[in-house]
């Protein structure tokens, strides 16, 4: 009789690898054999991993279809197993798998359209935070503002990509798909911001998303600035501020 | 949050019917405000730094008792508990002072892997000695009595000595805590394992049980002739499960009972036609011990 | 002055305006952005053993991989732009 500990590790050997365990002289076969008991929790959590991915990633499980997702969740589960009773913990490495699995070599864009997702599944579960009351920049005369640093929202996502990852998210969202949908529209920058209960997707510009992602560095508001106008001569830190102070994008300021 | 300051009415689950609350049914049930007992909330699905699933179950526990239901704290693995699904747990606990909260005879974890399955336990003295002494320390940590479920069971072990209602008792008696009563999985169970469903409720403590469970199954053939039955949630309760819960109101007597149905979620009239379908039970069995 | 120092400053008279009032606090929440539609998602986290469990199909055999070898999902309609990672 095998101590506890034995008997969950022979059982959890068998769930991932399906393979001879001493576990099948322990179960009591009446009418199904021992394997095909065991083969019911092996195969739930199989599906339950999957769907739980599939969840979290459905955009990627439509592009590369259904039973080639299945089969990547399943080496997917292997390699990074579930470390949490709660099943939003899982997948975050996903992303990474993606990029380094062989056969996607001809989809360069889908590890970007899951880190997409998975900044998605975060933002929908992060904390709330109230927006900066914009009475409180008041404490600082105009001359001051260039060396303010700001917080950004602790649940927001920033996302960059080579890739249009937000239009062939979107695409996704509709009913019906596009026969044909152009890469060739090249890189995209997407803030994800969760205002009250939905997440909202917000396409940026290149200076745009050089100028939150300096910001959420801890770079001064004039440093920031500098980093957005090499990208973007152009950039209107003006309308821009207002907005993600406005979006809540922006909760806290200091010096 | 003040220490024991209530933020929702202390009042127990009523001994009616409630129905398991899925995202698919937040906004109906606020727009509708269906006449059912209470809800049960998984209680993972709320672990969540904020977002749609808080504030909705906040909106839905001003208007209903609630119960939580835990899938993931793996009572029975030989690892050591899980120190942050407890603190977790016992955050959402404080927030919404559930009146009830339950977990699962089962494990889902071992060496740190978490399989996120209901896995069965041998029921050894080994077991009983390392289970008992988690129920009482989870309890303690959660300031709250657990309620302990029966799982379906698809397998025994050849070790197990004991029977389930006897490990049950035996948890009941070291731990205080209670048990959720699935009279699905006890149907499942007793059809897969080819034990007696009306002995395995006999043999329980009446009184411990606190809360029940019924669900839909499924029927799946494992060859021409062998049928196994999975408990998995998607249907709506059959006939023999029914019966099974009259039988058992009449030997519990009247608890509070939950409509389960997690896959092929159906619309929220469905589900509450079935919680009411549990209702007249209730009323029947009640008016009969009266 | 250079540029960026410019730009903070005007942009600092328009915020410090804005929040003085109310009035300023709705011409704010009048400039947000430009926001794609949210979804509610369902909850991972249940009790229930998956139907198809007991079938012994290829998708969730833990035992052998599956004969699938190459994405035919919608990435066949997304056309055009480098195929290769770099």
């Amino acid at each position: 009789m095998p101590a506890l500990r034995d008997l969950q590790r022979d059982f959890a050997a068998y769930l991932v690898a399906g393979e001879e365990t001493p576990l099948l002289d322990q179960v009591a076969d009446a009418r199904v054999s021992a394997a095909q008991c065991l083969n019911i929790h092996r195969n739930n959590v199989a599906i339950t991993l999957g769907e739980a991915l599939a969840g979290v990633y459905p955009v990627v499980q439509q592009l590369v279809g259904s039973a080639f997702f299945a089969d990547a969740a399943k080496k997917y589960s292997r390699a990074h197993p579930c470390r949490s009773g709660n099943l939003h913990d899982f997948g975050r490495e996903f992303p990474a798998a993606l990029a380094a699995d062989e056969r996607l070599k001809q989809l360069p864009y889908l590890p970007d359209v899951a880190a997409l997702e998975w900044a998605f599944h975060e933002a929908f579960h992060g904390p709330h935070a109230p927006g900066l009351d914009p009475g409180r920049l008041r404490q600082w005369s105009a001359m001051q503002f260039p060396g303010l640093r700001f917080s950004l929202h602790p649940g927001m996502g920033l996302l960059g990509s080579q890739h249009p990852v937000l239009t062939i998210w979107e695409a996704h969202q509709a009913e019906q798909l596009p026969e044909a949908l152009d890469l060739g529209i090249g890189a995209e920058y997407v803030l994800l911001t969760r205002p009250q209960l939905e997440v909202e997707l917000h396409r940026l510009t290149a200076a745009e998303f050089t100028f939150l992602r300096a910001l959420g560095n801890d770079a001064t508001l004039e440093q920031a600035t500098d980093a957005a106008i090499v990208c973007d001569d152009s950039f209107d830190l003006e309308s821009r501020l207002t907005a993600l102070v406005a979006g809540g994008v922006i909760v806290d300021v200091r010096e | 949050m003040l220490a024991g300051a209530q933020r929702y009415p202390a009042e127990p689950i009523p001994v009616r019917s409630g129905i398991g609350l899925r995202a698919a049914h937040y906004r109906d049930i606020l727009e509708q405000r269906p006449a059912i007992g209470w809800l049960e909330a998984h209680s993972e699905n709320y672990f969540g730094a904020g977002g749609a699933p808080l504030r909705y179950l906040e909106e839905l526990r001003v208007h209903y008792p609630l119960s939580l239901h835990g899938v993931g704290l793996s009572l029975g693995s030989a690892d050591e508990l899980n120190s942050t699904h407890i603190k977790k747990l016992r955050h959402l606990i404080d927030l919404f002072e559930p009146a009830l909260v339950s977990e699962h005879l089962s494990w889902s974890s071992i060496d740190g892997t978490y399989f996120n399955d209901l896995l069965p336990l041998p029921y050894t003295d080994e077991a009983l000695r390392h289970l008992a002494p988690r129920i009482a320390l989870a309890q303690d940590l959660l300031g709250r009595q657990l309620l302990i479920e029966n799982p379906s069971n698809y397998l025994r072990f050849h070790e197990s000595l004991l029977s389930e209602p006897q490990f049950l008792t035996e948890l009941v008696t070291r731990t205080g805590c209670g048990l959720l009563l699935d009279v699905n999985n006890v149907y499942v169970s007793a059809c897969n394992l080819q034990f007696d469903a009306h002995d395995y409720l006999r043999a329980l403590p009446a009184s411990a049980v606190q809360e029940i469970h019924l669900a839909g199954h499924a029927v799946n053939d494992i060859d021409s002739c062998t049928q196994i039955l999975i408990d998995d949630h998607g249907d709506r309760v059959c006939d023999a499960v029914w019966q099974l819960f009259e039988f058992c109101l009449r030997v519990t007597g009247p608890r509070p009972t939950l409509i389960e149905w997690d896959t092929r979620i159906p619309t929220l009239d469905t589900l509450v036609g079935e919680a009411h379908k549990a209702d007249q039970m209730l009323e029947r069995v009640s008016a009969r011990v009266a | 002055m250079k540029k960026s120092t410019r730009l903070v400053t005007a942009a600092a008279g328009s915020l410090l305006a804005l929040g003085l009032s109310a009035a300023g606090n709705q011409a704010l929440a009048a400039k947000k952005m430009e926001k794609c539609f949210g979804i509610v998602k369902a909850g991972h986290n249940d009790c229930q053993t998956a139907t198809s469990s007991c079938a012994g199909t290829s998708t969730v055999d833990g035992q052998k991989d599956a004969f699938v070898l190459v994405p035919t999902g919608t990435c066949e309609r997304l056309v055009g732009g480098s195929t290769t990672k770099g």
